[in-house]
């Protein structure tokens, strides 16, 4: 084998898919490093791992399998110091958070990131949930226009022609129509390559249910479809959606997208080969400040030792390693001590600004029967409120509407089964804790499930210095790399937008003439609960400190959406960022970092669709670079 | 089903299963039954079940001419928590495809902040669990319907759990 590529991509998932493939076509010799085992041809095994998972985590299909069953076969998480390649669970939020022989990352809070991520063939997308908005045009001037947050260096205008080829690759079902809200356009003609998901009965009730809703602050709701990467009609030879309601973890007929579509096809091209359980732990930087090569482990076992090393060069490096490994890798790349700091990141800001949507989950009885758990996991949303003169008091927010019942909010149809037939009412549904059997079980069982809805409110997240991702200086995985570590805090303006959240779930309720069953944690858990917090504020809903006389203090629960964003910035300036605004390092020129963590704010939209975007832009760049 | 004189295990336990799952005997165990999930929960529930999922079907084979609401009160009401157990444990094995040792449900009804422990009978156990058919849905992840279907209203309750 070749140790000499045009290009070598750290990573096998959307960004790295995407951009060997573009290159394949251009003819460029391509090698991929992916830390993670193949993610080809395993899909059984990963369908056979989801049904026997006991927590259907977005982590549990994949591999290696994130828990391991004691002697009465009961799943606890995987010890990552004994994982070739760790990555994080959804399992490891509670009195675990901080526990090294359960979590994978080296969590110093006060809050708890929680969003995980992938590290397989396909990368973090084989669970993704196939949303593919676009972000809004003031997402990308929002310091400008509301004096908040930070500007990208790029338009939307700039992006929307990129925007297109992305939802051709990823196969978007969406119409025009439906998507041209809050001063999104579209070029000349545009059409999306599928027509929409139809949406869902639990859709029409919200609509239906808000149309005479009065403004909340100044905006009008409206339910949207939601543009979905998943196959309205059949698509890069994969089948149409059968709503099978799993879209994550996994869809089982694969009509949802996902990243090894694209990484056959780049594999298609001769001068395009990868190496799978391929670990790459050191960028090294030669004399005059470029890349010179990569270094990487490789290990048989994933629960092994590395068993080999190696090193491959290239003209162009790429690294598109998520929001967390990318800047791990850097940071561990200190070549000798000549760059102590890491590499690209003369900037220091390599690592800093790690961002999420952190969610407000509320949830609720329709009136009559809407029908969940049918259809893809969410069809429709509420947009309005990403937009609006607010944004210069608080964070802006999606609301996604679930297709799945309480499953996310209480793991039903568990719960409430498990309530009815011991006489328990941990779901709130059967007060009387009768036990039933017979009709009378079906019967309740039938009026609760088929009522149940929840509405998921996306916050934009605010880029803050105290949200890190640094090296753990204790905790290594099996190959002796540092875990990664992990600070993570809310400002009161990203606090402020679950208040408003809040009211305005409520209100929805309301107008839906709905039973809303939200639970708000207990204010104990603060400090010990690390998924807990407070806001306080006062009447005009300005933040004042805890204890201020007529101020209200709120208690909240977030969840993370996935979306593992910031780290490696790009910007203007080579003082404030990582990478301009091409996605190149400032301090490397043959350096491209790609990925969500190029992300100089977080904005509202699920971040997946613009990263594909981004990353089909740099690859363009590459080519052009490579003449 | 069977004519000898001795009852046939698996019908009686399909019988007591339908009792207390309210699902009809023939959508529990159809006659072209191609899961063979009522087979495959007697061998379970027989071996993880022990004594008291043997007691369980020898109270209901004692009593099974009795009106079913008569069955399901003295099995849950009227002899003891470990027998409403194993019975509940079967229920739910019906319901989720899994099996939560009764002593684990027994702790659960007594504190909730402390989750059931259960584990997943088979992956076909979990996708012919019938909570999701009561609520007129599908598990998660398995559904034999079409594009489209969540757009329109599902098939009636009465059609998938049968019976009067």
């Amino acid at each position: 084998m070749s140790t000499q590529y045009d290009v070598v991509i750290i990573g096998a998932g959307i960004s790295g898919a995407l951009i060997a493939k573009q290159l394949g076509a251009a003819g460029k010799t391509v090698l991929i490093l992916e830390a993670g085992l193949d993610g080809q041809g395993s899909y059984a095994g990963y369908l056979e791992r989801f049904y026997l998972a006991q927590a259907k985590v977005p982590e549990s299909p994949y591999t290696p399998p994130i828990v391991v069953a004691d002697a009465q076969g009961i799943q606890n998480p995987s010890n990552p110091s004994t994982l070739a390649v760790g990555r994080p669970t959804t399992l490891t939020l509670g009195a675990n958070w901080q526990d090294p022989s359960q979590a994978y990352l080296d969590q110093q809070g006060p809050l708890a990131f929680a969003s995980t991520y992938e590290r397989v063939g396909g990368g973090t997308m084989r669970h993704w949930l196939g949303t593919s908005l676009r972000f809004v045009p003031n997402d990308f001037r929002v310091k400008t226009t509301y004096g908040v947050e930070e500007d990208w260096p790029i338009s939307y205008n700039d992006l929307e022609p990129w925007y297109g080829k992305a939802e051709a690759e990823i196969g978007v079902a969406a119409a025009v129509a439906d998507q041209d809200y809050l001063g999104i356009t579209f070029g000349p003609g545009y059409e999306y390559p599928m027509p929409p998901i139809p949406g869902s009965l639990v859709d029409q009730a919200v609509a239906t249910g808000i149309a005479n809703l009065p403004p909340v602050e100044d905006i009008k709701l409206d339910v949207s479809n939601t543009p979905a990467g998943r196959n309205s009609i059949p698509y890069q030879n994969r089948r149409q959606c059968a709503g099978n309601t799993n879209c994550i973890p996994i869809c089982p007929i694969q009509a949802k997208y996902d990243p090894t579509v694209t990484l056959a096809d780049a594999l298609q091209y001769p001068t395009v080969s990868i190496l799978y359980q391929t670990v790459a732990n050191e960028i090294i930087v030669d004399a005059n400040g470029q890349v010179s090569g990569i270094n990487y482990l490789q290990y048989d076992d994933p629960n092994g030792p590395a068993t080999r090393n190696g090193s491959v060069s290239a003209t162009r490096y790429v690294i598109a390693a998520h929001a967390i490994e990318t800047p791990r890798l850097l940071l561990m790349s200190t070549n000798n001590g000549t760059t102590p700091n890491g590499v690209a990141n003369s900037s220091g800001h390599v690592g800093q600004h790690l961002m999420d949507h952190p969610i407000y989950l509320s949830w609720a009885l329709a009136k009559d029967p809407v029908y969940g758990y049918r259809g893809p996991l969410a069809t429709g949303g509420i947009e309005s409120m990403r937009d609006g003169a607010f944004r210069s008091k608080h964070a802006p927010f999606r609301i996604e509407i679930g297709n799945e019942g309480w499953n996310f909010p209480i793991g039903d149809p568990y719960t409430t089964t498990l309530d009815f037939v011991l006489g328990t009412n941990a779901s709130q549904l059967n007060p009387g804790k009768t036990p039933l059997y017979g009709s009378g079980l079906v019967g309740a069982l039938n009026t609760a499930l088929t009522r149940q809805f929840r509405l998921g409110f996306l916050m934009e997240q605010t880029p803050d210095d105290d949200c890190a991702v640094t090296l753990s200086p204790t905790f290594k995985d099996r190959l002796g790399l540092p875990r990664p570590r992990i600070r993570y805090n809310f400002s009161d303006y990203t606090k402020m937008g679950f208040v408003v959240a809040k009211r305005t779930a409520t209100q929805i309720y309301g107008a839906m003439d709905a039973h809303e069953y939200t639970l708000a944690p207990d204010p104990s858990l603060l400090g010990k609960d690390p998924t807990v917090f407070s806001i306080t504020y006062d009447s005009n809903d300005v933040p004042v400190p805890d204890g201020t006389a007529g101020a209200t203090t709120a208690y909240f629960r977030y969840f993370g959406a996935g979306h593992v964003v910031g780290t490696y910035r790009m910007g203007t300036d080579s003082t404030n960022s990582v990478v301009d605004s091409q996605q190149r390092s400032w301090d490397h020129s043959n350096l491209f970092l790609v990925g969500s963590g190029v992300f100089p704010t977080v904005a509202t939209g699920n971040p997946t669709l613009t990263l594909a975007a981004l990353a089909l832009w740099a690859a363009q760049t590459i080519v052009a670079d490579l003449g | 089903m069977s004519n000898s004189s001795t009852p046939d295990p698996l019908d009686q336990f399909v019988a007591l299963s339908a009792i207390l799952t309210g699902i009809a005997a023939d959508k529990l165990h159809p006659q072209l039954d191609t899961h063979g999930t009522a087979a495959a929960y007697l061998a379970y529930a027989t071996q993880q079940g022990g004594s008291a999922f043997t007691g369980l079907l020898a109270l209901y084979a004692q009593n099974s001419t009795q009106p079913p609401d008569t069955i399901a009160k003295l099995i849950l009401q009227q002899s003891g928590q470990a027998t409403a157990n194993i019975a509940q444990a079967v229920t739910l094995m019906w319901y989720l495809g899994a099996w939560y040792p009764p002593a684990g449900l027994a702790a659960y009804q007594a504190d909730q902040s402390v989750p059931a422990p259960f584990v997943v009978i088979s992956s076909d156990a979990y996708t012919q669990g019938w909570a999701w058919r009561v609520g007129q849905a599908h598990p998660m992840g398995y559904s034999d319907l079409r594009f489209g279907y969540w757009n329109g209203p599902p098939q009636a309750l009465a059609d998938l759990v049968g019976g009067s």
